[in-house]
């Protein structure tokens, strides 16, 4: 059958896909440290129907050959690894990275990383995200503490009424050379892939790493208008593509027609 | 039979690769850096009509009395051309996104060979080393490049990509002297057989280049395709009458 319904549906599928990504992108602009999906293309093989410089008659070659194209597919759906917005909180526990960076938590036994820093404090008194899992190094704030502060170079200290310290702990951060590789797990936790590679600690504030801001949040790095931009682009070429598949249609039709 | 039923069928064909191509073209209108595929038909006249201006002969005993009908436009694919015309520029704000405005490549290694891109969506290998979505290593100063760990990375307009402000590799960056020796890879990837010059054009760091696809030109494109291809068929079954009527009344008295 017809070579351009199969390729005009590999274009549908390759929107729908778009579509997919923007859609979670859109669900999550209000998500805590949320980073923003983007989807790449690329065109798939070529069909030769004639090569470039083959001898023709009177012994001229042809300048150009004859390749038609089979569609196109998926390369990548990558992480937007931008600053998100600041949003003020005045929670003690509520930190956020300003520049590189990630925070590491224990999920279940494992190292993830996450940049929501929504900490609270579960019933032993342990630092913990919003899902339970601990910071990791662990930190208990003793109960008599009145006050928790966080300084710029991730310095977590409980201070007692007179504001004596109680007890404390550097927090370390962690940056992985392609963030982009970095395998998204839901709940805002990343885990390291072969191609994100190893984490590389570091002091927030040295060396290129961000520093960390008590009391406020990192909003989702999603740009509404940019999201909506990119519904309208890939609706569109859906659009376009069922175009074509009803074209070749009509003309299988015609052809078909020809015997009556 | 017929000869035009055979020109009819080669016009049909040629319309049906025509839409193979459009529908390519709009599969791909939202890929980074394609760009549209032209195609462009030739006749192939078996001999060309002023031929046929003979004399008449004008004795019976002769043999032709008319010239022999045989004229046959046959309509075929001659040739395919990439249209690199530039794309619409796209402001992402990654530091790794570079596109080309104006004429240019960007070369990439695959399997041990050079190919050439205008995708400029590039991002970091776990090592380190600038790489496009698929994994081939970018090509700079002539062999792949590695960035620093969290190294703030400009690249100006002439390709020279900075680190913190110091230099550090020159992207390799060419165009084809003549353009018809770039060929369609598929992966976004090109092929250049002939010589390659230095890229006149400029490297944009921040934006992606969109497909050259419209898909307005594409749409009319289709739609004549779809109609010619009607007009063909028609043909066909036209031609079909005639040998029918031939078959059927030719011959047969009364």
């Amino acid at each position: 059958m017809m070579r351009s319904l199969w390729t005009a549906a590999t274009g549908m599928v390759a929107q729908q896909a778009h579509i997919d990504v923007l859609s979670n992108n859109l669900a999550n602009v209000n998500t805590q440290g949320f980073k923003k999906s983007r989807v790449e293309f690329e065109d798939l093989m070529y069909q030769t129907m004639q090569i470039a410089g083959t001898q023709i008659q009177g012994g001229n070659r042809l300048p150009t050959g004859m390749q038609v194209g089979m569609g196109v597919k998926q390369v990548s759906i990558h992480k937007f690894f931008s600053q998100g917005s600041f949003e003020s909180t005045g929670n003690p526990l509520d930190l956020a990275i300003e520049g590189n960076g990630f925070f590491k938590v224990n999920q279940n036994g494992e190292d993830a990383y996450t940049r929501s820093g929504a900490f609270k404090l579960d019933n032993e008194g342990r630092v913990v995200t919003s899902n339970g899992y601990p910071l990791q190094p662990e930190f208990v704030v003793p109960p008599e503490a009145v006050n928790v502060v966080v300084s710029e170079t991730g310095h977590m200290a409980a201070l007692d009424k007179n504001g004596v310290e109680l007890a404390a702990v550097d927090i370390p951060i962690y940056d992985f050379i392609n963030k982009a590789g970095l395998n998204a797990m839901g709940k805002n936790l990343y885990v390291e892939t072969e191609a994100s590679g190893t984490p590389v600690e570091g002091v927030p504030g040295d060396d290129r790493f961000g520093t960390i801001a008590q009391g406020y949040l990192e909003g989702s790095n999603v740009e509404l208008v940019d999201e909506m931009v990119g519904l309208i682009v890939g609706q569109r070429a859906y659009e376009t593509n069922s175009k074509a598949i009803t074209t070749s249609d009509s003309m299988l039709q015609t052809a078909i027609n020809t015997k009556r | 039979m017929q000869t035009s039923i055979y020109s009819a069928l080669f016009g049909a064909m040629s319309n049906e690769h025509r839409v193979s191509i459009s529908a390519n073209n709009l599969a791909n209108v939202n890929t980074t850096g394609f760009k549209r595929d032209t195609c462009a038909f030739e006749d192939t006249f078996v001999k060309f009509a002023h031929d046929y201006v003979v004399d008449a002969k004008p004795f019976i005993r002769d043999k032709n009395m008319f010239p022999k009908p045989r004229l046959m436009a046959r309509s075929r694919l001659s040739e395919e051309v990439i249209d690199m015309s530039q794309g619409a520029l796209q402001k992402t704000g990654n530091s790794l996104d570079v596109a080309i405005r104006g004429e240019g490549f960007f070369k990439v290694q695959k399997d041990g060979g050079e190919f050439f891109t205008r995708n400029g969506v590039f991002t970091l290998s776990p090592e380190g080393n600038l790489i496009t979505g698929q994994g081939y290593p970018v090509m700079a100063s002539g062999g792949p490049v590695s960035i620093p760990p969290r190294a703030k990375v400009t690249i100006d307009e002439g390709g020279l990509i900075r680190a913190d402000g110091q230099e550090l590799a020159q992207l390799d960056f060419v165009q084809a002297t003549d353009p018809r020796t770039v060929k369609k890879e598929g992966e976004n990837l090109y092929s250049i057989e002939g010589e390659v010059t230095p890229g006149t054009g400029d490297i944009l760091q921040g934006y992606i280049e969109k497909s050259n696809v419209e898909v307005i030109n594409e749409m009319v494109a289709m739609i004549e395709s779809q109609r010619s291809f009607e007009m063909y068929q028609k043909m066909i079954t036209g031609t079909d009458e005639l040998d029918k009527k031939v078959i059927q009344q030719v011959g047969r008295a009364t």
